[in-house]
């Protein structure tokens, strides 16, 4: 049986904030983007931990940029998600919005 | 949080995450970390940081998809070795050793080779064919690509063993022969299996 992979609701919410940010999506911006929506301290590791199993699924890929001297001389890792990652994004949103289109107590919510 | 901080991010917390998170992954986080440290925060949010990334590296390292292999293999290997000293089939195996010897030789050899080759890739077959079912990727092609180096590295060490017998006894190592044909060479088949197994599952990136 080949089984989708799953995605977490931290993975998802990483997926979007990397679709959201374009070509500045790098560990920085990505935390400061969720934890502005989440209202929630976010930490870089499980940031990193989320899109290396992304990586892993082959749903986001990444790349190193040039090192800066603002960062010690460390480079910045830029991701982006990959066509077969879209496809999982819009699948999970059609399951989202099914399912919660059939809970009544959630009529007029909006997701 | 908003105010830049002139000051350095603690060297003690940085010398920590790159020497103890994985080598190759360290060097943007800890950028990151240095990045978001001089955009204002605090020392302790840098630390808490730091511990959290080492410990997620240390729960990655235990529970990652590259030790499964070997953890699976050595529960197998401890199950061989607890059933080795009960079972009876490894005799009854042995057993037939002399019909196969009346055979001339080298072919006595071939079907020494085969018929302990053929016992152990039972025994292997249902090890794999449980680790492939629990990773849910149980498909006869899966299984068969596995097989066919398992059942490689099979005659090859049953081929090696005699060899490896001999030269150990010449340095007074006593070792069983039944030891090794049900529990090291199964055991080092079923690592090798799952690692192929593992490479087999890997997904390929989608194109951009």
């Amino acid at each position: 049986m080949n089984t989708p992979s799953h995605l977490s609701d931290f993975e998802l919410i990483t997926m979007l904030v990397v679709m959201r940010l374009e070509d500045n999506a790098y560990g920085v911006p990505i935390a400061l983007e969720i934890e502005e929506q989440t209202k929630r301290e976010v930490k870089l590791g499980s940031v990193y931990a989320a899109l290396e199993r992304l990586e892993e699924k082959g749903f986001v890929l990444s790349e190193l940029g040039e090192p800066t001297r603002e960062r010690g001389g460390r480079a910045k890792r830029y991701f982006h998600v990959t066509k077969q990652g879209m496809r999982r994004v819009r699948e999970t949103r059609r399951i989202l919005l099914r399912l919660w289109q059939r809970v009544p107590k959630l009529e007029g919510v909006r997701p | 949080m908003t105010t830049p901080n002139s000051l350095e991010p603690p060297r003690l917390a940085t010398w920590l995450l790159e020497r103890f998170s994985p080598a190759g992954k360290n060097a943007p986080l800890a950028g990151d970390l240095i990045e978001g440290f001089k955009q204002g925060r605090s020392s302790s949010w840098y630390w808490r940081q730091v511990l959290w990334a080492i410990g997620m590296a240390f729960v990655n390292l235990v529970l990652g998809k590259q030790w499964r292999p070997l953890a699976y293999a050595a529960g197998c290997g401890a199950l061989l070795s607890a059933l080795a000293g009960r079972g009876s089939v490894l005799p009854r195996v042995l057993a037939l050793y002399p019909q196969v010897y009346r055979i001339p030789w080298p072919w006595s050899l071939v079907s020494q080779i085969a018929l302990i080759t053929a016992f152990q890739a039972v025994i292997v077959t249902f090890a794999l064919g449980a680790y492939l079912a629990f990773s849910h990727s149980l498909r006869t092609r899966n299984l068969l690509r596995v097989l066919m180096v398992v059942v490689v590295v099979l005659a090859s060490s049953n081929a090696a063993l005699p060899f490896l017998f001999v030269a150990l006894s010449s340095i007074s190592v006593r070792l069983t022969y039944g030891w090794f044909v049900l529990v090291v060479i199964p055991t080092v088949a079923v690592l090798l299996g799952t690692w192929q197994a593992n490479r087999c599952n890997t997904p390929r990136p989608g194109p951009g």
